[in-house]
């Protein structure tokens, strides 16, 4: 995902009538992160939209979640990443039935187990949010530091596209937390 | 991302943050807070009925001001959060601070 490899830039395949993975390089830095969050927004509205059930259609909180969790693990690749040189993304969008999956390929440096931090942070944290964020908004994460630029790292989330979960008094839909 | 200060003669101040507050733009934000603290007002009111979106980054940034206004006094109050950023609100707990400020 660097170097010739940032010719490279879109592909769609067609595994099954239930599987499409779509795939696209998005340069590793914080100004191209709208340009993959875009992408994800369009994914879900599609997982959303093709969708059998209504009840699944009409949970937008699952787009805000999987938005919330790409964001994070952008923010991870382009500033400790990519922090001392620049390259290239390769983002698999995996559109299933009722799921997305998406997978962050990347020759930058790889996520420190330190920053990978799943436990709640404390009230008012002002930093170290990011993988919490991430293991919480989606149903599987799988992480494989790699040894750039031969071997390179990759980030897999998953999250299923599940009915829309009661309101609770006081609060609008969030539905999908673990 | 888009935010405007607004004095009020009441001698509290609204901060407007509109669009997208992430890793990207909350430096931007953070020098117009980092002033708001310095003038101690009565109180703060943080708008987000326009915000789009927030990342971690984001987070902090609010929660700096937050911290900082509390520390000395100013009262700070957040509104109208909707969408992705009450979903990130909620998971943080923030709702519940920020409702109880």
């Amino acid at each position: 995902v660097t170097g010739a490899n940032a010719e490279w830039l879109f592909d769609v395949e067609e595994r099954s009538p239930e599987e499409r993975i779509v795939s696209v390089a998005i340069p590793g830095q914080l100004r191209y992160r709208a340009m993959g969050l875009r992408m994800v927004e369009f994914m879900c509205k599609l997982v959303r939209s093709e969708s059998r059930d209504p009840e699944r259609r009409e949970n937008r909180a699952f787009d805000a979640e999987v938005i919330s969790a790409f964001g994070e693990a952008f923010n991870n690749l382009a500033i400790h990443g990519f922090r001392d040189w620049d390259g290239f993304v390769r983002v698999e969008f995996g559109i299933l039935c009722d799921a997305l999956s998406i997978r962050l390929v990347d020759g930058g440096r790889s996520v420190d187990a330190s920053v990978r931090d799943a436990e709640a942070p404390p009230m008012l944290s002002e930093s170290k949010m990011g993988w919490f964020i991430i293991t919480r908004f989606m149903d599987e994460v799988r992480y494989e530091p790699g040894c750039p630029p031969d071997q390179p790292n990759a980030l897999f989330m998953k999250k299923e596209l599940r009915p829309v979960a009661p309101q609770t008094p006081g609060h609008a839909q969030t539905g999908g937390h673990k | 991302m888009q935010h405007q200060r607004l004095d009020d003669d009441d001698g509290s101040v609204k901060l407007r943050i509109s669009g997208e507050l992430d890793a990207l733009t909350a430096p931007e934000v953070r020098s117009t807070m980092d002033g708001i603290v310095a003038d101690r007002p009565r109180e703060v009111v943080i708008d987000l009925s326009e915000l789009r979106l927030i990342d971690s980054s984001g987070v902090g940034a609010l929660v700096s001001l937050y911290k900082r206004a509390r520390a000395q006094g100013t009262a700070v109050r957040v509104v109208g959060v909707n969408d992705q950023p009450a979903a990130i609100f909620r998971l943080l707990r923030l709702d519940t601070v920020f409702a109880a400020a």
